[in-house]
């Protein structure tokens, strides 16, 4: 009954709301659909934190989309020992970097009084769910190796299986412990990617790749405004 | 003709035809699920011969023990129990099988039909023509040196084996290291060509093993399971966490490399500063 409830239940209404409620937020909340950033309050820090969690994250999910839609290929990867090695610790070392920066993030946000003003209790959620997901991967790509190759093997028909409407969980039910909790949290966080951050998934800004920062230019003396006691400095903007 | 003589002609065909479906079922399902650790009157393989396993056990018992062993043996149930420690301790996987289809399975048995359908495995040693290339391509097999004609994972994807030309070894799976001792060629052939663990079982049922390859795996498996006690294979676990200690820096010395030019302080960083002592 467990398997079922975890393996084809949550599956199902974790795709649903997904579907459901990122259309609803994108026509309710439209100018919500991102991730609040705190680049301005903090930006130091969060380079350490940001490059190595998205590069790790980047990475495995890619990864995983992979083994998912084209186990061939992977199996084709895996069938040299030195190629299974080299994957396999290539995906741990993104996974350490997705840790390492995640780590970086959360010690950032709870130490900085002025970004905590700003976090909200989905963001915790979402810091909970990460950490979830990538130690027990990291536990899953240690204890239970070679986690490229049966994934490839066994675990994607189990989700073609859902896909096609016809969810066959005997596979998952004879995994053990770790898996079952990193593919359970999987769905989950895809549940919840509607109402937290993640919702920035699905907004891509590729144009951020190759655009250089911007520079915010400040058309009047910061020194006189500091000092000034008018509530409005020089020339008011005709905008606004 | 008579309209209730009709309906009773329809009413036994439609009874005959699902009986035959579901007689079909349960020999199906025997076939494939069963049949690589158990015969009907052919003597044992991994587990007991069921002939007339309905006259040892009630149904119930049946039902539930094939449902889930480990939760009967678990239950500290005697005869559970005693059928765990004659068969070299062991468990039977877990089905999902629902009670009718149970039922159908052990009618197909009770039948004795299977008795004269099955390939006589358990009396046939498939090794007996075997020698040292059987062995060697085996190894190649396991290890993915040499890739499945049918393009399925290696044995080293989920497995691991005490020997020292394998380093790649997989621990999802049971060590085979003894499986010979435990299970003998009929049931290391059997399971490899039918395996009736889920997982095995969706990573080969579309990429099947050819006979030679069963017979390779199987000879590779025997001289493990006799070499084993020289084999002193290197423990591969630490190293691989250093490698991917090593790609981790590698990730991090790129991002600090790439992104050097950076801005490297928040544009207000100054003006926050200043005030920090304020607000934080």
């Amino acid at each position: 009954m467990f398997n079922n409830f975890f393996f084809i239940g949550l599956p199902y209404a974790a795709l649903t709301v997904l579907l459901v409620g990122s259309i609803f937020r994108y026509y309710r909340l439209g100018f919500k659909v991102s991730s609040l950033s705190s680049q301005f309050l903090e930006g130091k820090e969060l380079f350490y934190g940001s490059r190595p969690f998205h590069w790790g994250v980047i990475f495995l999910f890619f990864g995983h989309a992979t083994a998912f839609l084209f186990p061939g290929s992977v199996l084709l990867w895996n069938s040299v020992p030195l190629r299974l090695i080299i994957l396999e610790a290539s995906a741990l070392g993104f996974a350490f970097s997705a840790l390492f920066g995640l780590l970086m993030l959360i010690q950032r946000r709870f130490k900085n009084r002025r970004l905590w003003a700003v976090t909200s209790k989905m963001d915790v959620f979402v810091y909970v769910m990460l950490l979830t997901q990538i130690i027990s991967g990291m536990w899953v790509a240690f204890f239970v190796r070679w986690g490229s190759a049966w994934f490839a093997s066994s675990l994607t028909p189990y989700l073609k299986s859902l896909f096609t409407f016809n969810p066959d969980v005997a596979v998952l039910a004879q995994m053990p412990l770790a898996v079952q909790i990193h593919i359970v949290s999987a769905f989950v966080f895809i549940g919840m990617i509607p109402f937290t951050r993640f919702i920035h998934f699905l907004v891509y800004p590729f144009a951020y790749l190759w655009r250089s920062y911007q520079l915010v230019i400040w058309n009047w003396d910061r020194k006189k405004i500091r000092t000034s006691r008018k509530l409005v400095n020089g020339v008011r903007s005709k905008n606004n | 003709m008579n309209i209730y003589r009709m309906k009773a002609l329809l009413l036994f065909i439609g009874i005959f035809t699902f009986t035959i479906i579901f007689a079909g079922e349960g020999e199906d399902i025997f076939k494939k699920t069963c049949a690589a650790c158990h015969t009907i009157g052919k003597g044992r393989l991994v587990g007991p011969d069921l002939k007339n396993v309905a006259d040892k056990q009630s149904q119930e018992w049946l039902v539930s023990f094939i449902k889930s062993s480990t939760t009967k043996i678990k239950s500290g149930d005697a005869a559970a129990l005693a059928i765990f420690e004659e068969y070299n301790r062991i468990l039977m996987p877990d089905n999902n099988f629902t009670d009718a289809q149970i039922i159908n399975v052990l009618n197909y048995i009770s039948s004795g039909t299977g008795a004269e359908g099955q390939a006589a495995t358990a009396t046939v040693d498939i090794l007996i023509e075997t020698g040292a290339d059987n062995v060697s391509q085996g190894a190649a097999l396991f290890s993915g040196n040499e890739r499945l004609t049918n393009g399925g994972a290696a044995c080293t994807s989920c497995h691991k084996v005490r020997d020292e030309r394998v380093f790649s070894s997989g621990t999802l799976a049971k060590d085979l290291s003894q499986t010979y001792e435990l299970m003998g060629s009929a049931g290391i052939a059997g399971i490899v060509k039918n395996p009736p663990f889920p997982v095995m079982g969706a990573a080969y049922v579309n990429h099947p093993l050819t006979e030679d390859e069963v017979i390779n795996l199987t000879a590779y498996l025997k001289s493990v399971s006799e070499q084993r006690i020289y084999q002193v294979p290197t423990d591969f676990s630490l190293s691989f966490v250093f490698l991917g200690l090593v790609v981790f820096m590698v990730i991090i010395m790129s991002s600090i490399i790439i992104y050097f030019n950076r801005k490297k302080l928040a544009v207000n960083h100054d003006l926050l500063s200043r005030a920090s002592n304020v607000i934080n």
